[in-house]
């Protein structure tokens, strides 16, 4: 027995011991494989390289389309067109030395001296024709066709470019300056070509499945001399809190498409939030029948939504109310009355239903997505308030792509979206008037006087004081049409550490191509 | 047991069929034009009609359905799984970069759960009293704590505060080994702690039966050291159970990289799949689906298998 005793305790101890070692053993890896960190980003002193954490994975390029959010931060690294914006948003001559414009309708491009594609070929007059010819055709699928439609000819002479319009036009010059408007080589003026090859001042030169690209500096952009990052390496973050994660970790130095939830928690990090004020979501109507035809019905919803809600809901603050249409500040139609067309006003929406005919109010479909929870949550405001004025919302909130089908095919009978203008121009409102039953246009809306005069506005090329009066006309018509109901701007941000130097946001509707600023920053 | 393997690898052609059958109609069924889709992302304006047509076109979704069904069929038999809508990139090539990523994350997660997850049970078991009780209550929670959220907190510890590991991404092995393990180690324990816990419960149930077995008790009887009985014959057999449970749990922990690589931004298979169904990229989604159930089949064929070697009454039935 003593014996049996003596062998248990010789034999348990190191059962023990082997099962608690192989544990520890496990523990320790993990610990190992933890310690001895470098710091993930940055590297060495005077390495400009920065590492960008992109808000997601982009699909291929094609030339002239217009791709969301995630491509045109990597247009704007790679290409440049015959304009662009500076610094601060206004438009400058980016691969053109000048612009003259000798009348309203003509403008004669002089390009600069000795400018090369990524790929050293000579980028010529021709290039600068071929590419425009592109864009303007609508047969090509561009964004860009209808900012460029009035564009009769377009003539190439040594260095040289000269364009003319069949009228004038206030914001040509703008659509010349977007990211998808880029001087590209004739070669890529197909949709099967991935439009990467540029002038611009980074040349794409690794692009890793699923994880990343890298651009490097191009010596040969005109202005490289002032260019000062080596390289920028992106990373792709499709989710928001792995982006901003990525962020506080040190492992990039900078992000696009902060999460409103996310402001306050990167401030108090330490980092920069450089946001503007730019994008806008707003309520539209399907106004093929039922009670939404009735412009009045539609004024009640305007003056139903409380605003000040609906921003505390979907931004946590990080927005402003809305109360009409945004014409930027700059503009010479600029009116801050025009932001202002409605207020929240229960009782008068109720005397609205009322007037149109339903004091008992009616029940009606709200269409939005469960994809972006900023809409969603903007949904969810806008049902409480229309249910306290009578109107019995019910909410639908698929995918995204579910959501844009049914806006494609008039599947509602309300919608809540977010959108901002391609341009800065005021013109940017066509959009929302002219009936090409998309998901962007209030089902069956569109309205010729609106975009009369929004097309007048653009011929007011010299004359400040006709364009503001056509907007204040604009404005009037648009607070008894109500084409759509707005509900509040948010605030885009992009977020960076303090290595990030000489960077900023571009302003408003801009907000989205400020990566054109990356041209100016460092790091250190 | 060749017969065995043979009847298995049948059935699991033909589960491979009905999967790509399903996938292709789920497909169809769910609302969301690719070509739309692929031309207007949120927060641009809306595509034009004459490009969405073209962009039909271009893809074949203006082909009658059973035209579109056959030529995927035939492409699946002649190992083309057709380009991705929205990189052009053939979709075999996609899969064979991400596969292995994730094969890697889950291999990784499945050996820290084996190790971790034996060693607790069997101690639990062997130990009982309070280290059991700790142990027990420990793999509830670890069972019970859903991965994004234990994910969250790793980043947050291990990420944001001590700045030990990255807070997500890729580093390819064969680049950066050391980096390779660091950006893997958060997102496999992620993974791992909950197949861990479940691993604990089953190895420490199985060594406290497998001990009052008759054999256990004739082995001690007859002088054998306590060790070597508890290697020997006790962990041995209880092994059996938990091999299944690895089987079974090493596709449960695939479908948990859903979340995982979501939380950590890690580029496997699962976020294509996902990518694949927000984006309605049709052919990278079958691709991916067609290749995760044939893991599916081929992991339960392995279990079965092993199961035979740890247990020669398996192969005698």
């Amino acid at each position: 027995m003593p014996f049996s005793q003596h062998l248990n305790r010789q034999g348990s101890f190191p059962a023990r011991r082997r099962l608690g070692a192989v544990a520890f053993g496990a523990a320790s890896v993990l610990v190992l494989a933890g310690c001895g960190a470098s710091d993930a980003a940055g590297g060495s002193d005077g390495d400009q390289t920065l590492v960008f954490g992109l808000s997601a994975e982009p699909a291929t390029p094609i030339t002239g389309m217009q791709q969301g959010g995630a491509v045109n931060q990597l247009l704007t690294m790679v290409h440049r067109g015959l304009m662009t914006y500076d610094e601060k948003g206004a438009v400058v001559p980016g691969l053109a030395e000048s612009v003259d414009t000798p009348d309203p309708t003509t403008y004669v491009f002089t390009l600069r001296p000795d400018l090369t594609f990524h790929d050293d070929t000579p980028l010529t007059a021709e290039n600068v024709k071929n590419s425009l010819d592109y864009y303007r055709d609508p047969a090509n699928g561009s964004q860009l066709a209808a900012g460029l439609k009035d564009i009769t000819d377009i003539t190439a002479d040594g260095d040289t470019v000269t364009i003319t319009l069949a009228q004038p036009n206030t914001a040509f010059l703008q659509y010349l300056a977007l990211p998808f408007a880029a001087i590209v080589p004739d070669a890529s003026l197909n949709p099967d070509t991935p439009n990467w090859i540029g002038a611009g001042p980074f040349e794409m030169t690794d692009l890793q499945e699923g994880i990343g690209l890298t651009v490097e500096k191009n010596d040969d952009y005109y202005d490289a001399d002032d260019v000062a990052l080596d390289s920028i390496e992106v990373k792709f973050y499709a989710d928001g809190e792995a982006r901003t994660n990525a962020l506080l970790s040190g492992d990039v130095d900078m992000i696009e498409y902060v999460p409103w939830e996310n402001f306050q928690r990167v401030a108090d990090a330490g980092l920069t939030v450089d946001a503007q004020q730019g994008p806008f979501q707003y309520v539209q109507f399907n106004v093929t029948d039922g009670p939404f035809a009735d412009p009045k019905v539609r004024q009640a919803v305007a003056y139903a939504l409380n605003r000040e809600n609906a921003v505390t809901a979907a931004f946590q603050s990080n927005g402003a109310p809305l109360d009409g249409i945004i014409i930027p500040e700059d503009d010479p139609a600029y009116d801050p009355s025009a932001a202002e067309l409605w207020s929240y006003d229960p009782e008068k929406a109720k005397d609205l239903l009322a007037e149109a005919g339903y004091p008992d109010g009616f029940s009606a479909t709200l269409l939005s997505t469960s994809q972006y929870t900023f809409l969603q949550d903007n949904a969810l405001s806008v049902q409480e308030d229309l249910r306290a004025v009578g109107i019995d919302v019910t909410l639908d909130a698929p995918d995204w792509s579910t959501r844009v089908s049914k806006g494609n095919a008039g599947e509602y009978d309300l919608a809540v979206s977010g959108d901002a203008g391609v341009i800065t121009d005021p013109s940017y409102l066509l959009n929302w008037v002219v009936d090409s039953r998309n998901f962007n246009v209030g089902w069956g809306y569109s309205n010729d006087t609106l975009r009369g005069l929004i097309e007048d506005g653009l011929r007011a090329a010299d004359d400040d004081a006709a364009k503001k009066d056509i907007y204040k006309q604009i404005a009037e018509i648009w607070a008894e049409d109500v084409p759509f109901a707005s509900i509040n701007t948010r605030e885009q941000a992009y977020a960076y550490n303090d290595r990030v130097k000489g960077f900023q946001t571009l302003p408003g509707f801009l907000v989205f191509y400020s990566s054109l600023n990356l041209a100016n920053a460092s790091v250190e | 047991m060749i017969l065995f393997i043979v009847k298995r690898l049948a059935m699991g052609a033909g589960l491979v069929l009905l999967v790509l059958t399903l996938i292709f109609s789920a497909l169809q069924l769910v609302p969301g034009d690719p070509a739309v889709l692929l031309l207007s992302t949120g927060d641009g304006g809306a595509p034009s009609p004459e490009a969405v047509a073209a962009l039909r076109e271009q893809l074949g979704l203006n082909q009658p359905l059973l035209t579109q069904y056959l030529s995927f069929l035939s492409g699946v038999f002649t190992g083309d799984l057709g380009e991705s809508f929205r990189t052009s990139q053939p979709v075999l090539e996609a899969i064979g970069a991400r596969l292995p990523r994730t094969l890697l994350l889950v291999a990784y997660a499945t050996v820290l759960s084996v190790i971790i997850g034996v060693a607790m049970g069997a101690i639990a078991a062997r130990r009982g009293g309070w280290v059991d009780t700790l142990v027990t209550a420990l793999s509830s929670i670890g069972v019970a704590l859903p991965v994004f959220v234990f994910g969250a907190v790793l980043i947050l510890a291990f990420s944001i505060v001590l700045g030990l590991f990255p807070a997500g991404g890729y580093v390819d092995p064969s680049k950066d080994a050391l980096g390779a393990i660091k950006s893997l180690t958060l997102p496999a324990v992620s993974l791992a702690v909950g197949f861990a816990a479940q691993i604990a419960r089953m190895t420490r149930s199985a060594v406290l039966e497998v001990q009052t077995q008759d054999w256990v008790r004739t082995a001690k009887s007859i002088g054998l050291a306590p060790m070597a009985v508890f290697r020997k014959h006790v962990l041995r057999n209880s092994l059996t159970p938990v091999v299944t449970v690895v089987g079974i749990g090493f596709g449960t922990l695939l479908g948990s990289t859903v979340l995982v690589e979501r939380v950590f931004n890690y580029p496997g298979l699962s976020s294509l799949l996902v990518d694949g169904v927000t984006t309605r990229d049709y052919p990278v989604v079958q691709g991916v689906v067609i290749v995760i159930a044939m893991l599916f089949i081929a992991i339960n064929i392995v279990v079965d298998i092993t199961y035979g070697i740890l247990d020669p009454r398996v192969r005698r039935a």
